[in-house]
């Protein structure tokens, strides 16, 4: 997707939720003007009025449909993400955010899901501007999407090297109260975070807390974030600390890809006194 | 602790209730109901012999009331998904008192949705399991399996858990039918569900004396076990690091060993695994650093 054409979407999208929002309290309007003209209407009046609400009625129940079926597409396109299929996944996204509906779930839904599909195929200025434009709407019902926009955002600028724009992002996000998923991914964006803006004090407080959670992730996550305490701890002089850690990142998965993506901040990391001290582990 | 007879009350006592209700906390032919009495006071007030004002009085009350009932219904069940959610995540952060008593309390009473129900049985299986309660564990697990309801991955974590728990519980012709089955039907599979399968057969070789399956299929597992296990692979090391004990060839078995004690702490390994006391004091472990 070009810069332009994203920005068109984004204007779109941006027109339609407010079109939605009018629709809205334009029926609420309606329904409430009816049932006030009720009250005052004769007998024959009153069915005249009855007819035309449920005509109004009727025409939001058509619209609303057609917020299921962008909504049954947004849930396709997530299913196709999990599955790895992200280029099918966006074509059914951006069909899902493109339709009109006076529902903003679906709407919402599918443009998480967009930033989401970007953040994995690494496009990180378009979900940048996704994410921005999802938390400039007002949420309501589906404000748990708020987070993970957030979240998407936080590592998308650092990935841009933007810490500064990150900063406020990152911030807001720690002192959120966070479910334990939220945590886990936020752990390694916070680390990269503090590292990347010279504050290692903070990336390694709470060190037990923080291993423990990495303990839960998946190999490699967990061998990212080990690397990235232990790089903290090489910054506080923390040695033994920082040789326990990097260890087991090198138990739990090849830590050269991950040095390599993240060759500034984890440039000072030396894995070779560590390999020289003793073969790798892991190995059979 | 989490009894055998407790276990069966709370699987007895969480199962979906004959007539479920709707969100709001009624059932929702009450609604409906509602909705066509409100229709038919907007269309004719007088209808119930009221003066008209009453009538548009009562009809106003009555959409306030539906509107207050749904908010407060959603309301309800976001506090229910929220204490889900606690009770679930000090299962996986292993604050194992909390999670009991959070999900005693839960599922002590009846719970409509098949998936919370499954999650949270296993979720009180892994406590029964972490106080040693097999029997229990067992019975959960079963239950579990036979629910129509349950997730592929909620039914394949049971499965594994069952075996495990047989294998504790000495039923091992059941046990050993049971992991060939799983080793059937993951094959070509999602690799963490193979290494899952995987890390209870090896404990099976181990319960055994099959030594020779296990040190045939030992390098295979171990890249297994780091590829989709995280820490939990200390687990399979340790395991492995057994094996090659038995089979008299300490060097392998002190460097595997030392593998899982940077991974996991021996005390955990020990009270997962009692046999891996032979190890202990025999090889040095990794000192934790934090």
């Amino acid at each position: 997707m070009t810069r332009q054409g994203l920005s068109e979407l984004l204007a779109r999208f941006r027109r339609q939720m407010l079109a939605a929002r009018l629709l809205r309290w334009a029926l609420g309007a309606v329904l409430l003007g009816g049932f006030i003209a009720c009250y005052q209407a004769d007998h024959t009046t009153r069915y005249w009025i009855l007819a035309v609400l449920a005509v109004v009625c009727g025409l939001w129940i058509a619209l609303a449909l057609r917020g299921l079926k962008a909504l049954k597409r947004a849930r396709i396109g997530t299913a196709l993400l999990a599955a790895g299929r992200i280029d099918e996944g966006c074509t059914v996204l951006a069909q899902a955010w493109k339709g009109f509906t006076p529902l903003h779930g679906p709407k919402i839904l599918a443009c998480h899901q967009l930033a989401i599909a970007a953040h994995l195929t690494q496009s990180y200025p378009e979900a940048v501007a996704i994410c921005r434009e999802l938390l400039n709407q007002r949420l309501g019902e589906v404000s748990s999407v708020a987070t993970g926009a957030r979240l998407i955002l936080a590592d998308c600028l650092l990935g841009l090297d933007d810490a500064q724009a990150a900063g406020p992002v990152v911030e807001a996000l720690g002192r959120a109260e966070l479910s334990l998923a939220d945590r886990l991914t936020f752990l390694p964006i916070e680390l990269h975070y503090h590292l990347v803006t010279g504050r290692e004090a903070q990336a390694v407080r709470s060190l037990p807390e923080k291993v423990r959670l990495a303990e839960l992730l998946d190999s490699s996550a967990a061998a990212l974030v080990h690397a990235l305490l232990a790089e903290g701890c090489r910054r506080m002089n923390l040695t033994c600390q920082r040789d326990f850690l990097l260890r087991r990142a090198m138990l739990l998965a090849d830590v050269e890809p991950i040095l390599a993506r993240h060759r500034p901040i984890l440039e000072g990391l030396d894995v070779e006194s560590i390999r020289q001290a003793e073969p790798e582990p892991g190995n059979p | 602790m989490v009894s055998p007879q407790s276990a069966q009350d709370l699987i007895r006592r969480c199962q979906r209730r004959r007539s479920a209700r709707g969100g709001g906390g009624l059932p929702l032919p009450f609604y409906l109901a509602a909705g066509v009495l409100l229709g038919l006071l907007l269309a004719n007030p007088q209808w119930l012999h009221l003066p008209r004002a009453v009538g548009y009085a009562a009809l106003l009350a009555g959409v306030l009331w539906i509107v207050i009932a749904a908010r407060q219904g959603v309301r309800r069940q976001v506090r229910i998904l929220r204490q889900w959610t606690r009770a679930t995540e000090a299962v996986q952060l292993e604050q194992w008192s909390t999670a009991r008593q959070a999900l005693c309390t839960l599922l002590s009473h009846p719970v409509d949705n098949s998936v919370l129900r499954a999650q949270g049985l296993l979720g009180l299986a892994a406590v029964a399991d972490h106080y040693h309660e097999y029997r229990s564990s067992q019975l959960i697990y079963e239950h579990v399996l036979g629910q129509p309801g349950a997730q592929p991955v909620q039914l394949h974590t049971a499965a594994v858990g069952l075996a495990d728990a047989m294998l504790r519980n000495d039923e091992l012709t059941g046990a050993v039918q049971l992991i060939d089955r799983l080793a059937r039907s993951t094959q070509g599979g999602p690799r963490p569900w193979q290494a899952h399968v995987e890390l209870v057969r090896l404990f099976r070789e181990l319960v055994m004396g099959q030594y020779d399956d296990l040190l045939e299929a030992a390098a295979e597992r171990q890249v297994l076990f780091r590829e989709c296990l995280s820490t939990r692979s200390g687990y399979g090391y340790a395991l492995l690091a057994l094996g090659y004990h038995r089979r008299d060839q300490p060097d392998r078995a002190a460097r595997l060993w030392k593998d899982a004690t940077l991974l996991v702490r021996p005390e955990k390994l020990l009270d997962r695994f009692p046999m891996l006391s032979e190890l202990a004091g025999r090889y040095p472990a990794w000192e934790a650093a934090i």
